[in-house]
């Protein structure tokens, strides 16, 4: 009876896997439609307002030719002031919500790729399944583009420089120094975040063998208070009423009724065991894998585009030649 | 009888046991030479322990939202020699399986739950029983903001003891963390706990005529502790915590206070060689104390120190050695009332 609720417990646990994988993507997905219309509407408001504001200069400009409109040009003017505070506030909140859409994107990219990897363990051991190969291969898809966007997201600096039509080979030069600048930076992000690995990967080495070493602890009560001491007659005595073992035996309390032994219910005495769990770390090693790769991926597509502009420069020289 | 076979039925399902997903295993086997393997006082006879242990873990359920695994672990110890002459050697074999469970319910708010299930088999070793013991734990975790997790737990436990004369003891427990976690490598706990003991034996009480006799109602105690923790993991891992027990009995002789101490180390040393140190200590001052004239005031406090040191070496991904000793004292704090081991070991373990 005492375990009949346990077992159930266990049960209701074991069912977990029963619930749906793809409910945390689908979540992700219906965040991100809610913030995409909200940035929709917020563009339909700017757009809107904007228009408000060229009609409103529109007006100012024909007002200050005449002179004799003094106080409709100074309501005017009052008017396209809290147009452009208005136009303050829409600004501030697409960008607060542009960082909520790439913090969303993060997330959707962690989602997918723990689904992804789920599902490669799920056909490794079931074997080639149709329906799940190809759950798998829309999950890369929507992967991949995700991917995209957060690259092009985080490059956008490099981005910016491009080789305009009217740049020279000094420009261009500038520009090349830049980049590699940037690439030097990625390199020492690059160091940074393998020095962490590496910390955080001896760190779970440690944690997992503390677990292992209390665990043995713990499952032979060894770190339990004794309650007894067993005397040379082989009598089991018990410490607890406080008495020293001659006094009670003098007492007689040492009956085996009253023997409570090295007990598993000493639950005051608990050991370090939970609090040095390695299950939060594995989750902070694969998020600095996944930066690391992102790192790699920017500082390659740097080179690249160093490349071009080294190449454009060549042309360059080549033609004022 | 019946009872031993459905432990050791029990013992053995729990062994057979692989959670499935990804996991890990470990398995260790040692050898030691205990100097009082018997807990005996005042003389010891040492003796060689051989010891097996397998870890095991697993992920039932992994999702961004929550996650469900089991552990599983399994021990044997097997005495060399008897524990008085003619008498067989003796064993210990111990089993537990533990699923746990934890669900991200909101931004700020972390549901857990598990469940455990242990078997500790014991033949021809009076110092260690026989039990079946069974635990339920719900918490619930809130983030507060700066740094600071306010955490409620409540647990269930229950204790069959195979030994009919061993008190049958269930166990509830109401408790309360404030933790302050800066960052990762940095924490420091502060909590409180109430525990309702039901020993389901009859209680002590005093006679109308001074004498100790036994009551019809159960031994009941309610056990309060305060304690305060610190955990670092920078350069080294660091556990420590000390707490105040406070508890009250209905039966006489175990009201106590008792002082618990706890630290944990483990760190890389030189030439890949990885040190775990860990000791405990308590004291505790009873009230009273029961003596042939009835109860008085105690004189007396017990007192527990139990160390661990161990260093092992990785030899390659699979496998490493290690090498530990370990000292326990337990017992009254004077006179004789206590006893003293010394255990050297070796180890080898195997990483799956």
């Amino acid at each position: 009876m005492k375990t009949t609720w346990i077992i159930l417990w266990t049960l209701a646990l074991g069912l977990g896997p029963a619930f749906g994988a793809e409910g945390p993507i689908r979540d992700l997905q219906a965040r991100q439609a809610r913030l995409g219309a909200a940035v929709a509407g917020l563009v339909g408001q700017r757009a809107q307002v904007v228009r408000r504001a060229d009609r409103l200069s529109a007006q100012i400009d024909s007002l200050k030719l005449d002179a004799a409109e003094g106080e409709e040009l100074q309501q005017a003017l009052r008017s396209s002031l809290a147009l452009v505070e208005t136009l303050v506030q829409i600004d501030a909140r697409l960008d607060s919500l542009s960082g909520a859409q790439e913090e969303l994107r993060e997330q959707l990219r962690l989602a997918y790729e723990w689904e992804i990897g789920r599902l490669i363990q799920t056909l490794g051991k079931a074997g080639p399944d149709r329906d799940l190969v190809l759950q798998l291969m829309l999950f890369q898809e929507a992967r991949e583009a995700l991917g995209d966007q957060v690259d092009q997201g985080r490059l956008r600096y490099a981005e910016e420089l491009s080789i305009n039509p009217e740049d020279g080979p000094a420009e261009i030069a500038q520009k090349i120094e830049l980049m590699e600048d940037m690439a030097g930076h990625l390199r020492e992000e690059a160091a940074r975040a393998a020095s962490s690995l590496d910390r955080l990967e001896e760190e779970w080495q440690l944690r997992n063998q503390v677990r292992v070493f209390t665990s043995q602890i713990s499952l032979f009560d060894e770190h339990l208070p004794e309650r007894q001491v067993v005397s040379e007659s082989g009598t089991a005595l018990e410490l607890a009423p406080g008495a020293s073992i001659k006094a009670a035996e003098d007492a007689g309390l040492s009956s085996p009724a009253e023997a409570g032994g090295r007990h598993s219910a000493s639950a005051s005495q608990r050991l370090a065991l939970e609090r040095f769990s390695a299950d939060d770390l594995r989750l902070e090693i694969k998020k600095l894998k996944a930066h690391q790769r992102e790192i790699r991926q920017m500082e390659t597509l740097l080179r690249e585009r160093i490349q071009t502009f080294r190449l454009r420069m060549g042309a360059s020289l080549e033609g004022r030649e | 009888m019946k009872g031993k076979m459905v432990q050791l039925l029990l013992t053995g399902c729990l062994a057979a046991v692989v959670p499935s997903g990804a996991g890990a295993m470990q398995a260790v086997a040692g050898l030691e030479y205990d100097d009082n393997p018997f807990e005996t006082y005042p003389g010891r006879r040492g003796g060689w322990v051989s010891r097996f242990f397998l870890d095991n873990a697993g992920q039932l359920l992994d999702q961004s939202w929550g996650w469900v695994q089991v552990k599983h672990q399994w021990g044997f110890k097997r005495y060399w020699r008897g524990e008085r002459e003619m008498v067989r050697r003796g064993t210990v074999m111990a089993s537990e399986l533990e699923v746990e469970g934890l669900v991200q319910a909101h931004d700020r708010l972390l549901l857990s739950g598990s469940t455990s299930l242990k078997v500790k088999n014991v033949t021809q070793i009076s110092s260690e029983q026989s039990y079946l013991h069974g635990g339920l734990r719900a918490g619930a975790h809130a983030a507060l903001g700066l740094g600071w997790t306010c955490a409620l737990r409540y647990r269930r436990t229950g204790d069959d003891p195979r030994e009919d004369e061993l008190a049958d003891l269930g166990l509830q427990e109401l408790g309360t963390d404030f933790v302050y976690q800066p960052n990762r490598r940095a924490q420091i706990r502060l909590g409180a706990a109430w525990r309702w003991l039901d020993y389901g034996r009859p209680a002590r009480v005093q006679g109308s005529e001074g004498a100790v006799m036994f009551s019809n109602r159960d031994q009941r105690d309610l056990e309060r502790e305060l304690r305060l923790g610190l955990n670092l993991s920078r350069w080294m891992l660091v556990d420590a915590g000390y707490a105040v027990v406070d508890n009250r009995s209905n039966s006489l002789g175990y009201d106590y206070q008792a002082h618990q101490f706890e630290l944990l180390l483990s760190r890389h040393l030189r030439y890949g060689v990885d040190g775990q140190f860990y000791v405990t200590a308590q004291r505790r001052r009873y009230h009273e104390q029961i003596t042939p004239e009835g109860p008085k005031v105690a004189d007396q406090e017990y007192a527990q120190t139990l160390l661990f040191a161990k260093l092992s070496r990785q030899l390659n991904d699979l496998y490493s050695v290690g090498a530990h000793y370990s000292y326990s004292r337990n017992g009254s704090r004077h006179e004789q009332g206590f006893f003293r081991k010394h255990i050297y070991g070796v180890s080898f373990n195997v990483s799956f």
